[in-house]
């Protein structure tokens, strides 16, 4: 039985089929130390693998600048070797271009709206 | 539109007038809708973030730029220091020559005087003391002619100097190329031979527009980089050559060596800073790359090429300016008779006061005041001259106390002031010489030089 972990930011749990979700709370504002501990979160749930990781972001309310490039730091394409994002409102689609314009090239990552497709992505990605 | 919505759209507008201030510090409030106007407000909040993020690396880039300025003053400063200090002991050299056959012409005439006062003291005859006389004078002119001949290898030292003392402007001015190359061949001389034979070739002119100190510099840099270059090897004679002609539209000025030469691929990165191919106690890599500066400064080129000496060929090429206009010449100056004047001379130096006294005294009328505050109290109990020479730099009061007090007191008297100087140091009065219109003798001055002046400057006659 694999326990999800808990953040103030995020709730990460390792799937059964090889990728890590991380699902953002409700309203959640989104600083740099939340961005550092989601990535510390990840890399101990994959248990220090390079995953894939589907971002669930729908209820984010905002992020700093400095969270964002956190995720675009050597140490987060150290940890996810894949992004999926899932977008829900119009606030977390903003969000998630402002990352996507700062991600660019890094570290393979796609919007998505719908979960299935995001899922069937993230694991045809390249480990 | 309800009023919730309507203070939403506030709060962006609010933020848009402030980021139209370029003030990026302003952040728009995000309800839990997260709808579309919350949405607008995510994005503007996003890009003041960026755009906060971008102004703090612009001053942090402008920070670094201005430290990258100072280092680089530094470094021109600390590559102007190195071009004299390679001079300073070729000019020791230069000045100490002269300086002690003039020493040793005047102790000669000194103990032929005291020869001759003796032999006249002891002269039983008048043919006995003629012979005695003859002899005498014929020491005297020879030894006083050689000490002339001294004094004025020093006096062109010391004016080649000046040259590079204007090192730190940017004013520019017309000036003669060749008279620029010539000053600082001459001071880079001593150094020079030691190493090979320099062969000038000066054109007359080429006219350009620029500051002579820096194209002095040009110039010297050139040259101690070609003497760098020429290993002094027993049985082999190098040799430097400096020309600088018209070419065109271009004043071309250009300095060659019998050394090694440079490898085509280094010809462009010979003027990078600190890029040398010397030994490091020659090299600093600096005096190139100041080369090239100073030289796009002004509009021109510098290029490396092969030398038909066989070495390296460094030609600098400025646009040429238009010839000056020669002045006329004044008909006062060549009048063949100079009328007796009375003159003022105000001068810190005992000495020199005494030996212009001695020049001029025969024919003119002299008085003399050692220091300005002398000066300003002679001045005002005897007003009646025709000329007041007056030293720049004194202590206490200088030449621009007294001029003030003669501004104050005797107004008339400005037209008949003339300064001396043995060189201005001091910004303050670098900036006063800027202002005013008084003529300015560089010392040394011959007896000569100073009449001349002395009459243009003369009252005319009622």
């Amino acid at each position: 039985m694999i326990h999800p972990v808990a953040t103030r930011a995020c709730t990460f749990l390792l799937d059964p089929r090889g990728f890590v979700r991380a699902t953002m709370r409700e309203g959640l504002e989104m600083d740099l130390n939340d961005a550092r501990e989601a990535l510390r979160t990840t890399a101990l749930v994959a248990g220090g693998q390079r995953v894939p990781v589907l971002v669930d972001s729908r209820r984010l309310k905002s992020q700093t600048r400095e969270a964002r490039q956190e995720f675009a730091s050597d140490e987060a394409v150290r940890i996810c070797s894949a992004v999926a994002l899932l977008v829900g409102s119009p606030v977390s689609r903003i969000i998630a271009n402002f990352f996507l314009r700062q991600q660019i090239q890094r570290t393979p990552t796609r919007l998505f709206t719908d979960e299935t497709a995001a899922v069937e992505w993230l694991l045809g990605q390249p480990r | 539109m309800n009023a919730a919505s309507d203070s939403r759209f506030d709060a962006l507008l609010e933020a848009l007038l402030a980021y139209a201030r370029a003030d990026f510090s302003q952040r728009i409030p995000i309800s839990d809708a997260l709808d579309v106007i919350d949405a607008i407000a995510t994005g503007l909040n996003m890009m003041a973030d960026d755009l906060s993020g971008a102004v703090a690396s612009r001053r942090e880039l402008e920070d670094a730029y201005r430290s990258l300025q100072e280092a680089q003053a530094r470094v021109v400063h600390s590559g102007k220091l190195i071009a004299v200090g390679q001079l300073a002991s070729g000019v020791a050299h230069e000045i100490n020559n002269p300086s002690s056959w003039v020493l040793m012409s005047l102790g000669l005439i000194s103990r032929h005087l005291v020869q001759l006062r003796e032999q006249s003291e002891g002269a039983t005859s008048l043919d006995g003391l003629r012979a005695a006389l003859s002899g005498t004078v014929r020491v005297l002119e020879g030894s006083l002619s050689d000490a002339l001949e001294g004094m004025e290898r020093i006096r062109t030292v010391t004016h080649d100097l000046r040259t590079f003392s204007r090192m730190d402007g940017d004013e520019l001015e017309l000036l003669s190329l060749s008279e620029v190359a010539s000053a600082a061949a001459n001071l880079a001389g001593p150094y020079l031979r030691a190493r090979a034979r320099v062969l000038v070739e000066l054109g007359e002119g080429p006219w350009v527009l620029g500051n002579r100190g820096r194209l002095a510099q040009v110039v010297t840099n050139l040259l101690i980089n070609a003497a760098q270059a020429v290993e002094p090897l027993p049985g082999r004679e190098h040799r430097i050559r400096l020309e600088v002609r018209a070419d065109g539209e271009d004043a071309l000025l250009a300095v060659e060596d019998s050394g090694t030469g440079l490898r085509p691929e280094l010809r462009e990165r010979i003027f990078e800073p600190f890029f040398t191919t010397k030994p490091a106690s020659q090299g600093t890599g600096l005096g190139l790359s100041l080369v090239a500066e100073i030289v796009h400064r002004l509009q021109g080129t510098v290029q490396a090429t092969e030398a038909s000496l066989g070495g390296a060929r460094f030609e600098v090429r400025l646009p040429r300016a238009e010839r000056p206009q020669p002045r006329p010449e004044s008909a006062t100056v060549l009048a063949p008779r100079i009328p007796r004047m009375r003159v003022l001379i105000v001068d810190d130096e005992p000495n020199l006061l005494r030996t212009y006294a001695l020049a001029l005294q025969p024919d003119h009328d002299i008085c003399v005041a050692q220091g300005g505050a002398a000066a300003i109290a002679r001045l005002e109990v005897d007003r009646a001259f025709d000329a007041v020479v007056c030293d720049l730099q004194m202590p206490e009061i200088d030449g621009i106390g007294v001029f003030e007090q003669l501004q104050r007191s005797a107004p008339e008297l400005l037209s008949r002031l003339i300064f001396s100087t043995g060189g201005v140091y001091q910004e303050r009065i670098k900036e006063f010489l800027c202002r005013t219109s008084i003529p300015v003798l560089e010392k040394p001055v011959t007896p000569e030089q100073l009449l001349q002046t002395l009459l243009m400057r003369r009252p005319p006659p009622r």
